[in-house]
């Protein structure tokens, strides 16, 4: 049996001398989004995505302020983009064992998010969410907004199938425009235009009250801009959209960013800038601060 | 962070913000010995501001039982728990403080309650320290055998825990009244204000997906008008008003005579720093350590102050005035057997007897043939 493994090892060692392995392909150090003919496609896992290198980009936790996210539990991301004739898209993937998309007290859901400075060029802010004069746009997807409920009623109801409730007071009118009215009243955040509740699924505001309709579904992403620490302030109105699908015990997420009309703003085609990215686990309790983020990137889109 | 000054724990402490004290501070008194928990505030709450979808168990005012009642489950005991050793040596608070005692990467030391703490609201109801010895009675005064009623709303705090939690600034404290709001059109749902609250009163709204809070409601507030759990109260047990800091305080505001002054009203867990500003006259019948705990060093000499009412005109006075006006009652005086209350403008808002009069008729109504009932 020794003289067997002798002879196993000798042979593998001749073996080894004669034929070197083939090196490593060089690592990718940038996003390099490759170029479409046609609309990029919002499905991760179309064969589409196999033209644009991926970049694995580390995960770090975020250290910088309190609250912190003390571990990193995912080493890594992977960031594929193609550009087609107005957008840029992103391709997110990313391992996570446990899918989240219920919010609730306590239970928070998978979400992932690309930022962007405002300004072209290589002067980028701190990846930190930007500076005050040096802003930075974020488009964040989140599974809880993808998979909101159609019917918050009736989903109320499958959750608790034990509720007991008295009384609503609007449930009495027999009015839909007076019954809304009501509702949002007892709605502060709906009735205040938070366009967070514009993802939750509730009735949309009544004439005299802000804030942006429910969009359709499976807009499942919201465009921010932030200029430092606790700055993210929503826009109006989304532009990007996006999809995520879970492929094994992964999440692949795309995101897509309508490229710049400007040249002085980014992205645009043909000029080289940064993004960065993040990512929240739900069941890691993983919300706003507490997250998995990177540093830039270097972006570069084909002219 | 920054150092601040707590003059309830007597000693400059660390705050996530520099100390900022607004123009006047909201604040109220609450008799614990009056409280019968019949819930009328929690009711007049509930049905004012939280009858929506997702505040189905959310109670900005509560009621609950102690020693064993929570709203959520163990929100006190939890934290006091966590925080270690409490001591206080000659009314100077020595333990740390909710900010101070902050695990590394963290704003505060928190916890964040699950859905099912908040299932229960009125667990514990009733329930007393220990079981009563030989037989199923409860005599008043029974060593072990206490319980009492702790009416609940946010403290509106002057160091804020929920302010300081939240990673936006979503929340604020107005600098014309000291209210604490979270900013509706802000708030994204972190829920680290509830977390961070040792009082648990941020709540979060699963359906709009954001935090809510009590709002001292402030409508009426703004128009000079107390707010609804206190109105609504058939104790009496609260009075809301003014509270000024120790060396600022006026004997004839009614917070500040009972806070500052007598020191008869006493802040609850005074030891977690926030300087919370609605203030508890303890119960008589509490063994000490437990409302030493509760409600800090002076709940003895509190609990002898308001024994002492019964002789005490300007005391009794001013408890008689609870719950005898709608409105926020600025200044008082007590004259002859009567009780005056004057609002922010001078107005006088009501006058109050200290003993009302009594008349005691015959048992036996003579002209009907039938026995009376002499109702009090």
């Amino acid at each position: 049996m020794r003289t067997s493994i002798a002879v196993i090892v000798l042979i593998a060692g001749v073996s080894c001398t004669k034929k070197a392995p083939p090196p490593p392909p060089p690592p990718i150090t940038e996003v390099r989004a490759a170029a479409v003919p046609d609309l990029a496609p919002l499905d991760g896992l179309d064969v589409a995505w196999d033209a644009a290198p991926e970049m694995a980009v580390p995960l770090l936790a975020q250290d910088v302020v309190e609250p912190k996210q003390a571990v990193s539990g995912v080493p890594t991301v992977g960031v594929r983009a193609l550009v087609d004739g107005g957008r840029v898209v992103f391709r997110l993937e990313w391992m996570d064992g446990t899918e989240d998309h219920e919010v609730g007290l306590g239970r928070f859901g998978d979400a992932v998010a690309v930022q962007l400075p405002v300004a072209a060029g290589g002067d980028v802010p701190s990846a930190q969410m930007g500076e005050p004069d040096k802003p930075v746009r974020i488009s964040v997807w989140k599974a809880a907004w993808q998979d909101r409920p159609a019917d918050v009623a009736a989903e109320q109801a499958s959750r608790y199938p034990n509720e007991a409730i008295d009384h609503y007071p609007f449930a009495a009118a027999a009015d839909p425009a007076v019954r809304a009215e009501m509702e949002t009243r007892y709605a502060p955040a709906r009735a205040a235009g938070n366009p967070v509740t514009a993802m939750a699924s509730l009735p949309g505001p009544p004439p005299g009250h802000g804030g942006p309709p429910p969009p359709p579904p499976g807009f499942a992403v919201q465009d921010a801009v932030a200029r430092g620490f606790g700055t993210l302030t929503a826009l109006p109105r989304p532009a990007s959209v996006g999809r995520g699908v879970r492929h094994g015990d992964r999440w692949v997420v795309t995101i897509a960013i309508p490229l710049a009309a400007a040249a002085e703003e980014a992205p645009t085609r043909g000029r080289r800038t940064y993004a960065a990215f993040a990512v929240w686990d739900g069941s890691a309790r993983n919300v706003g601060a507490r997250k998995l983020r990177t540093n830039w990137v270097p972006l570069v889109l084909p002219p | 962070m920054a150092r601040v000054f707590n003059h309830q724990l007597g000693r400059v402490m660390s705050y996530w913000f520099p100390e900022h004290r607004p123009e006047r501070q909201f604040a109220a008194v609450f008799d614990t010995n009056k409280c019968i928990a019949c819930q009328t505030c929690s009711l007049a709450c509930k049905t004012t501001w939280t009858s929506g979808r997702g505040q189905e168990y959310m109670l900005w005012n509560n009621v609950e039982t102690k020693p064993y009642g929570f709203y959520p489950i163990g929100w006190d005991a939890r934290l006091l728990e966590a925080l270690g050793p409490q001591a206080w040596k000659d009314g100077v608070y020595e333990g740390r403080t909710i900010f101070e005692a902050a695990p590394a990467g963290e704003r505060l030391l928190g916890f964040a309650p699950e859905e099912l703490d908040y299932a229960h609201p009125n667990i514990g109801e009733d329930e007393s320290a220990a079981a009563v010895d030989k037989g199923a009675h409860l005599v008043a005064g029974h060593a072990n055998a206490w319980m009492f009623y702790a009416a609940r709303i946010c403290n509106h705090c002057t160091f804020p825990a929920c302010l300081a939690s939240c990673p936006r600034g979503s929340i604020y404290k107005r600098r014309e009244d000291g209210i604490v709001l979270i900013d509706q059109g802000r708030c994204r749902g972190y829920q680290e204000c509830v977390r961070g609250c040792p009082y648990k009163k941020t709540f979060f709204n699963p359906v709009t997906r954001t935090s809510e809070k009590c709002i001292a409601c402030f409508p009426k507030i703004e128009r000079g008008l107390q707010p609804q759990c206190f109105v609504n109260c058939i104790g009496k047990i609260r009075s809301q008003g003014w509270v000024s800091t120790p060396e600022a305080a006026r004997e004839d505001n009614p917070i500040d005579y009972l806070v500052h002054v007598r020191k008869v009203a006493l802040p609850l867990y005074p030891q977690f720093g926030l300087e919370p500003n609605v203030y508890y006259v303890p119960p008589v019948h509490v063994p000490a350590p437990f409302l030493l705990q509760m409600f800090g060093p002076g709940a003895r000499a509190a609990i002898a102050t308001y024994r002492s009412a019964a002789h005490d005109r300007t005391l009794a006075g001013l408890f008689t005035l609870f719950g005898c006006t709608q409105s926020t009652i600025a200044r008082f005086a007590v004259r002859d057997d009567t009780a005056i209350a004057w609002g922010d403008d001078g107005e006088e808002l009501v006058r109050v007897p200290l003993r009302e009069p009594v008349t005691i008729r015959a048992p036996w109504d003579e002209s009907l043939a039938v026995p009376r009932w002499n109702i009090p």
